[in-house]
């Protein structure tokens, strides 16, 4: 029992040290084979794959100019924001089974909202670019009618630890629709939910709370971005 | 000053340990809401013994507004990049006797190598752990603790728990942090050669280096937050959840009810609880 699990040990830290000792060759010919491997995936990828390279690399191009004002970088990220998420599919999931029983005018308030909030808080970090790559590394399709989760890196271009994003797309063909994000096994959708469900909650089950919340806060946030 | 220091600290502990027992025996008390869409909630946070929870995160915002933010914010602005990254990656090497004994205890035989490869190469190469050229080659630090060993085996996470200093938490994480202090050969040969204050002095560096690396992230947070306090509970499960998966999402979709029709919201185990 002893001999087969230092053996196994052994051979592992073994592959450990070899991987350490790959990497120091000269990298031309590492970067070389990386370069084949990405041209390979990209040329395999399914379409939910392509849209959201495409709809990476189209934000980067636009989102990212330093010379834009900040109200112009907003409606930029807000039509990128329709274009590739279902926000409306986004907004009712977080707010779970509150949902049910709202009236028509209040839910239509809420998504108007829900939109701000999200523009409000994602926007302006497109300013802070500096050069990250965006990546795909593969698409999983675990049902056969279900939703495609297109894995993706952002990678710093100092050399820094990559970030992992998955996106959770719907959809068969175009129109293809982002449902879900999440950023090193964090969901935005779930973060979001809990967040909002939480306030109602709080507030005696009143989504009227909410909505009266998200007013305050949106406002709070446009105000503090028109002082800047 | 010191052994002053210790003293107190041990008394937060026994302070700790008792409001910990009375908050597990106060959590069996707190009923289920009946209303459906509260009790989706309810199970969806699984945070029983919110109110308590909540009184010590205001408690804990309150200790970070003073202290450690205050503190995190003169370390990372005066001392240099590169100390602080030393700083972290000797703090990361000294860690290696319970990230191994936690691979090994997992069964993940890849992660032990990876954790013997790593603490060799820092320590011989990389100046006693200063520098981390093992990263550098692609082998980067990935942390493991018992509680993700616990997670392992098959155990519950059981309620959410925020403890006062140390964050949020639960049970399983609790017993984490306490196994992983007492197999620490650092910490044995400190409390062996009565040289207490070690541990100590480790635990509030790492505290205070941690934070120095959030500032930005957690103000971001707080900023766009509607509630701060549910942000943090969602996301503290969630990065748990992911460590324990090494970030091997696979193919699973952790969010499948997105996609389904509004009136079948939740689904998995917890749905029939509900309806």
């Amino acid at each position: 029992m002893k001999i087969p699990f230092s053996l196994a040990l052994g051979h592992s830290l073994f592959g450990s040290v070899m991987r350490m000792i790959k990497c120091t060759l000269p990298f031309c010919a590492a970067l070389f084979v990386n370069l084949i491997a990405a041209q390979i995936a990209v040329a395999a990828q399914t379409d939910a794959g392509e849209f959201v390279k495409s709809l990476g690399n189209h934000a980067i191009r636009v989102l990212t100019v330093k010379d834009i004002s900040e109200a112009e970088r907003e409606d930029r990220f807000r039509a990128l924001l329709r274009q590739g998420f279902d926000v409306k599919r986004i907004g009712r999931f977080v707010l779970g089974r509150y949902a049910r029983g709202v009236n028509k005018d209040a839910i239509d308030e809420y998504h108007g909202l829900f939109e701000d909030l999200i523009v409000a808080t994602y926007a302006a970090r497109f300013a802070e670019y500096t050069g990250q790559e965006f990546v795909i590394k593969r698409v999983a399709r675990p049902k056969k009618k279900g939703d495609s989760i297109v894995m993706s890196e952002i990678r710093p271009s100092d050399g820094g630890p990559s970030i992992r994003i998955d996106w959770q797309v719907r959809g068969d063909s175009d129109p293809f629709k982002i449902v879900d994000v999440r950023v090193e096994g964090v969901s935005m959708s779930v973060t979001q939910r809990e967040e909002f469900t939480a306030v109602i909650r709080q507030n005696g089950g009143k989504v009227d709370a909410l909505i009266a919340i998200l007013r305050k806060k949106t406002e709070t946030l446009k105000s503090k971005q028109s002082s800047n | 000053m010191i052994s002053r220091t210790i003293e107190a600290l041990r008394g937060i502990k026994f302070a700790l340990s008792m409001l910990l027992v009375s908050v597990l025996l106060l959590g069996g008390c707190a009923g289920v809401p009946s209303d459906p869409a509260d009790r989706e909630a309810y199970y969806e946070t699984n945070d029983a013994i919110e109110p308590v929870n909540r009184a010590i995160f205001r408690f804990n915002q309150g200790l970070d507004a003073v202290i450690l933010k205050p503190l995190a914010t003169i370390y990372r602005e005066i001392l240099p990049r590169t100390l602080q990254d030393g700083i972290r990656n000797f703090l990361n090497n000294l860690r290696s006797p319970v990230l191994l004994a936690n691979n090994l205890l997992q069964g993940d035989i890849d992660g032990a190598g990876e954790t013997i490869a790593r603490f060799t190469v820092n320590t011989i190469v990389g100046f006693g752990g200063f520098g981390d050229p093992a990263g550098d080659l692609g082998v980067e630090y990935r942390d493991e603790d018992f509680g993700q060993t616990l997670a392992v085996w098959g155990m519950g996470e059981g309620p959410y728990l925020m403890l006062p200093l140390f964050g949020p938490s639960n049970p399983r994480d609790v017993v984490g942090i306490v196994v992983d202090t007492l197999i620490d050969p650092i910490n044995m040969w400190a409390n062996n050669t009565d040289r207490d204050a070690i541990p100590v002095v480790r635990t509030v560096v790492r505290g205070i280096d941690r934070r120095a690396r959030n500032i930005k992230t957690l103000e971001d947070l707080e900023k766009s937050s509607l509630d701060f306090y549910a942000t943090i509970r969602s996301l503290y499960r969630q990065i748990r959840n992911d460590a324990i998966r090494n970030g091997d999402t696979g193919d699973s979709i952790p969010s499948p009810s997105i996609s389904l029709d509004e009136d079948t919201i939740l689904t998995g185990p917890r749905a029939q609880l509900i309806r």
